[in-house]
């Protein structure tokens, strides 16, 4: 009981307050892109940010060194989701990502961020390398990465895919390497973007990709989400609409306004303000990340407060990037603005685990 | 302190370089998102602007609507001119991704031009017209096939629901609703709605959603130009018109008939006959009223005018007896003749034998200056003034370059031209007691709902004549349709009738000079001769069975008069005697049924003559007609019609076969096809194929 009330008494609050408050601007946002449809689905999120908050509170009361032990059969369970979402998954726009248990669907790819994240921190935990890492002591890194993105690329999901990538190169920017290893492996990077682009990509991602580099290529094809989103982002202005007022959600322009593009609607309406400041709550959350990394009482728990921080990043950088036309359009969800209850676990889960390393830190 | 269950013991912190790590995330997390911010600010603040009216411009729609069209109406309320809508159909070509196939489609259903119809849509504009004004059927067709990005749109449709009567005075509007030739164009300020611009939502999908709510539509709508015309009269003067002119194999011909007291163009008739429903099957030289274009040399038709002026002048008396000359008379280098051969004649017998002898004495006695200025006062030579436009002056020579030989000449109605317009008027001058009148086309205008906005009162130019000079002009007129007039065939049976016929040699531009053979044969005149009702100029151009006017085109005369009088409720006066052998045998042929211009069973009691009390009439089945046919039925059944709606009638009140008399109200209602109540859907196969095709000649005709 003494423990207990010590542990809320180091908890983190402003982990907590940044989730609520991003959980609660998406409920408005989803509810502003329902009223045209006349769905509840801002209703739908909100009960998943409940059991979302008790999954957080579950994560973040068991000791976060237990998942060290757990990381292979976790790791292990989410690689066999992801063949088997291959085969029984349902499909989707062409692609098997999910799932389907009546009223319920579950997206492995989500979660299997978490236990990638989980696998890699165990893994540098486990082979330390003060003198830094080679690229030989690498390989097992690069097979635990490679073995999940192989199969989110068959889904088709490059989003995931990347997600992945980057995740675990965020992981291993934490660490030290080898000089003559990070030469190697910039060289390696720059020869296999257009390897990847020849035999990995296909079709509808270059195009998507092609997209990105003009905008007006193809408007009724790829570009016409990019370009309506662009419309949606541009036309809000500094203040926005208004609350509902959004015109390209409304009228039916934007589709998937409800989950990948969902910033979309919230610049149209809130205009840089509104979409400046959800930006910077989203940067707070991953400051708060980094910083339970720097105090984490372990190298395990730094890590997985690091691929968290990486987790969150990333996913607000491509799916916003992906709004403002920065980057292509790939599926990724914005962390707790988007619809759905498989972003929204992994993302609570993803915080829980913060809070739970943050309350076991260090203490000078 | 802590319960850890782990085997192995977690690796060490290693503070130091963490640290640096983190701070080399931050600034790489920090760049990032400064570029994520520079790029929101770029969109939402740079270019705001540009997608601020993307925005707007795809959701927000300037839909220009233009009001209603008013509706032309004769003297009694028939409508000769109405707007109805009608489906048309229009792309999005950027919502079309298959132009080709879209294209074989359309051509497929709508028979239009293949390589037009591609090229408008791989422009990838906004908006295409695939095919205006196509008739419901049609248009239920193209909303069956759901082609993505073809649309319909109700547009107004201008009907001429009495086809060609009247065609050339009403002239037509365009596609766009906008007049282009006659009464139409004239009075377009009038007609034409007012346009007012709608803000409309639309969706990705291209459908507009109405934003502002009521639309004061009965003030924005066209108002009603009220003609002069007599629907009535109009018919029988085209009709007779017609007759005559293919009975005397002639080349065509104009009527004129005007209301004396008034000024008002009762009817205007020509060859060939103008259907304003399908103007581009026309020539545009159909298109011109040509009472008012055209000009002719008027013959013997000027003489009551030189004798009118001649009295009013004091230069002769009715006494006076003037020189037969024997029939042939050299004046100067020039022999003039006489047909009818007299030693010696009064002033009335110059025109009731019509003498070329006499009227170039009566011109000497006159003198050139003053038949000049009497001329001029009849108002030839000028425009009349009709609100039309197009109109053409005629010409009348200044008396200074008159020799004695125009003067001669001038006389009997050579080396002046004057169009039929200016004919009728001058001799209504006579028929109302010497008042020159302006024409009168347009009486009043009315808005939707009714009220008078303007009206246009009977106007006199000038007085030409003393009123007993017109009377004894008129006693003149009136011996020449007496036994020896020129004019025998124009008597109407129980009236009265003034008139004088003209047989004017037309100028042939291959000899240089006048024809031998080609004739223009005229008559005009009026009636009653004592209480004129109506007053009539007739031509027949080129006649080749016959050639007086008093053959020619006096019997036309008769034949409009004998079924209008009644029409007007003029009573007979004059005891109906027999007639002389020839005149009975032509007014024989002329009793036989006339075939009506419209060919539809049952507009045989709106042509009755005899059917001005308005009969009591059953109503027909309307359910499934289109509007043009309604309103021609409704006009046939001499009810007033109330209509709501757009497309095919689905509702109809009073129902089939209830009598109705009066003024009573005919309710319908329309729907388009696609809306039609599926209790009634019946209604949309009840259409008869004849109508059917009617409207799909019309609907061909758009360009």
């Amino acid at each position: 009981m003494n423990r207990a009330m010590a542990g809320v008494a180091r908890l983190d609050w402003s982990l907590i307050v940044l989730v609520l408050l991003l959980g609660a601007v998406g409920v408005l946002n989803l509810q502003s892109t329902s009223m045209s449809s006349g769905s509840n689905i801002h209703m739908k999120q909100f009960y998943w940010l409940i059991v979302g908050a008790f999954a957080m509170i579950a994560t973040a009361v068991v000791d976060y060194r237990h998942l060290d032990r757990l990381s292979p059969f976790l790791y292990g369970g989410a690689v066999v989701l992801l063949a088997l979402v291959l085969g029984i998954g349902k499909e989707i726009n062409g692609s098997r990502r999910w799932f389907d248990f009546g009223p319920v669907s579950v997206q492995p790819s989500e979660l299997s961020k978490l236990a990638v994240i989980a696998m890699l921190a165990s893994w540098f935990n486990r082979v330390p390398r003060p003198a830094g890492y080679t690229l030989r002591d690498l390989m097992p890194v690069a097979g635990i990465l490679a073995m999940p993105m192989f199969l989110i690329l068959q889904e088709p999901d490059l989003g995931h895919t990347l997600m992945l990538m980057f995740i675990g190169f965020s992981m291993l920017a934490y660490e030290k390497f080898d000089r003559r290893s990070s030469v190697t492996l910039l060289t390696a990077a720059v020869i296999a973007t257009p390897l990847m682009w020849r035999f990995v990509l296909r079709d509808y991602q270059k195009d998507r990709i092609l997209t990105l580099l003009d905008g007006e290529v193809d408007r009724l094809g790829a570009g016409w989400h990019a370009l309506q989103a662009r419309v949606a982002v541009g036309s809000g202005g500094i203040f926005g609409k208004g609350h509902g007022l959004g015109t390209q959600v409304a009228g039916g322009f934007l589709p998937e306004n409800h989950t990948d593009f969902v910033f979309a609607n919230l610049a149209e309406e809130h205009g840089l303000i509104g979409a400046g400041s959800v930006l910077l709550v989203y940067l707070l959350l991953v400051v708060g990340a980094l910083r339970v990394a720097s105090h984490a009482r372990d190298k395990f728990g730094g890590h997985v407060a690091v691929g968290v921080a990486a987790l969150i990043f990333w996913q607000v950088f491509m799916n916003i990037g992906m709004v403002l036309n920065l980057l292509p359009v790939t599926g990724v969800t914005l962390p707790l603005m988007s619809y759905g209850g498989s972003s929204v676990l992994t993302v609570m889960v993803a915080i829980g685990l913060l809070v739970n390393i943050n309350v076991r830190r260090t203490v000078f | 302190m802590r319960r850890v269950n782990t085997r192995r013991p977690s690796a060490p912190v290693e503070p130091g370089p963490r640290k640096d790590r983190i701070l080399i995330l931050c600034v790489a997390l920090g760049l990032m998102i400064v570029s994520i911010l520079g790029r929101a600010f770029h969109l939402q603040i740079s270019r705001h602007e540009d997608f601020e009216k993307r925005s707007t411009g795809q959701h927000l729609t300037k839909l220009e609507v233009r009001a209603e069209r008013g509706a032309i109406l004769d003297r009694n309320g028939q409508s000769l001119a109405v707007s109805a809508p009608v489906p048309s159909v229009y792309a999005v070509p950027s919502e079309i991704a298959d132009e080709r196939g879209t294209t074989a489609r359309l051509v497929e259903l709508l028979g239009v031009e293949p390589n037009r119809i591609l090229a408008r849509l791989q422009k990838k504009n906004e908006f295409a017209w695939i095919e205006r004004q196509v008739t419901p059927a049609l248009a239920r067709e193209v909303e069956a096939l759901k082609l993505p990005g073809i649309y319909l749109a109700n547009e107004p449709r201008r009907y001429y629901p009495f086809l060609g009567t009247g065609g050339a005075v009403l002239g037509f509007a365009g596609l766009d609703g906008k007049g282009l030739e006659g009464v139409e164009r004239d009075f377009d300020a009038y007609l034409q709605g007012k346009a007012y611009v709608l803000d409309t939502l639309r969706d990705a999908r291209g459908r507009q959603l109405l934003v502002g709510g009521y639309l004061p539509e009965d003030q924005l709508s066209g108002s009603t130009v009220v003609t002069t015309l007599d629907l009535r009269i109009q018919e029988i003067a085209e009709r007779s018109l017609m007759k005559q002119v293919a009975d005397m194999g002639a080349r065509g011909g104009f009527v004129v008939v005007m209301e004396p007291k008034t000024g008002d163009i009762v009817a205007f008739a020509q060859t060939p006959v103008f259907n304003p429903n399908v103007f581009t099957e026309h020539s545009p030289g159909d298109w011109r009223n040509r009472p008012i274009t055209d000009t002719l040399e008027p013959g013997s038709t000027i003489k009551p005018f030189l004798v009118a002026a001649a009295l009013d002048a004091g230069k002769v008396t009715p006494e006076t007896i003037l020189d037969g000359h024997k029939g042939a008379w050299q004046f100067g280098r020039k022999l003039i003749k006489d047909v009818h051969a007299v030693g010696s004649m009064t002033t009335y017998e110059v025109v009731q034998f019509s003498s070329n002898i006499g009227a170039v004495q009566v011109g000497q006695r006159l003198g050139k200056e003053l038949y000049h200025s009497y001329l001029r006062a009849f108002g030839f030579g000028e425009p009349t003034g009709i609100d039309m436009a197009g109109e053409v002056s005629g010409a009348v020579h200044p008396a200074s370059k008159w020799g004695q030989i125009h003067l001669a000449t001038i006389s009997y109605g050579y080396g002046l031209s004057v169009t039929p317009l200016q004919m009728a008027r001058a001799m209504a001058a006579i028929a109302n007691g010497g008042q020159l009148m302006r024409p009168r086309i347009v009486s009043e205008i009315r808005n939707a709902r009714g009220d008078v906005l303007e009206t246009f009162p009977p106007r006199i130019t000038r007085r030409v004549l003393s009123e007993a000079t017109a009377k004894q002009i008129g006693q003149a007129l009136h011996m020449v349709t007496l036994k020896g007039g020129t004019g025998g065939r124009a008597v109407v049976p129980g009236f009265k009738v003034a008139g004088k016929t003209g047989t004017a040699y037309k100028v042939d531009p291959l000899l240089g000079g006048y024809s031998h053979t080609k004739v223009a044969s005229s008559f005009v005149g009026f009636v009653p001769a004592d209480d004129p009702r109506l007053v009539m100029y007739v031509l027949i151009d080129e006649p080749t069975k016959a050639q007086y006017g008093g053959v020619v085109a006096a019997p036309v005369f008769r034949m409009i008069a004998q079924e209008a009088l009644p029409h007007l409720g003029a009573r007979a006066t004059e005891p109906i005697v027999a007639q002389t052998t020839d005149e009975a045998a032509h007014a024989e042929t002329m009793t036989v049924d006339e075939p009506p211009l419209v060919l539809e069973p049952s507009a045989e009691a709106w042509w009755n003559p005899a059917g001005s009390a308005v009969a009591r009439v059953t109503v027909p089945d309307l359910r499934g007609a289109e509007l043009a046919s309604v309103v021609r039925q409704a006009a046939e059944l001499g009810v007033d019609l109330e209509v709501t709606g757009a497309g095919v009638v689905v509702e109809q009140r009073p129902p089939t076969g209830t009598v109705l008399g009066g003024r009573d109200t005919l309710v319908v209602k329309l729907a388009l096809p696609g809306h039609v109540q599926p209790r009634l859907a019946h209604a949309d196969n009840a259409s008869p194929p004849s109508e059917a095709e009617e409207l799909s000649a019309g609907g061909g005709a758009t360009p």
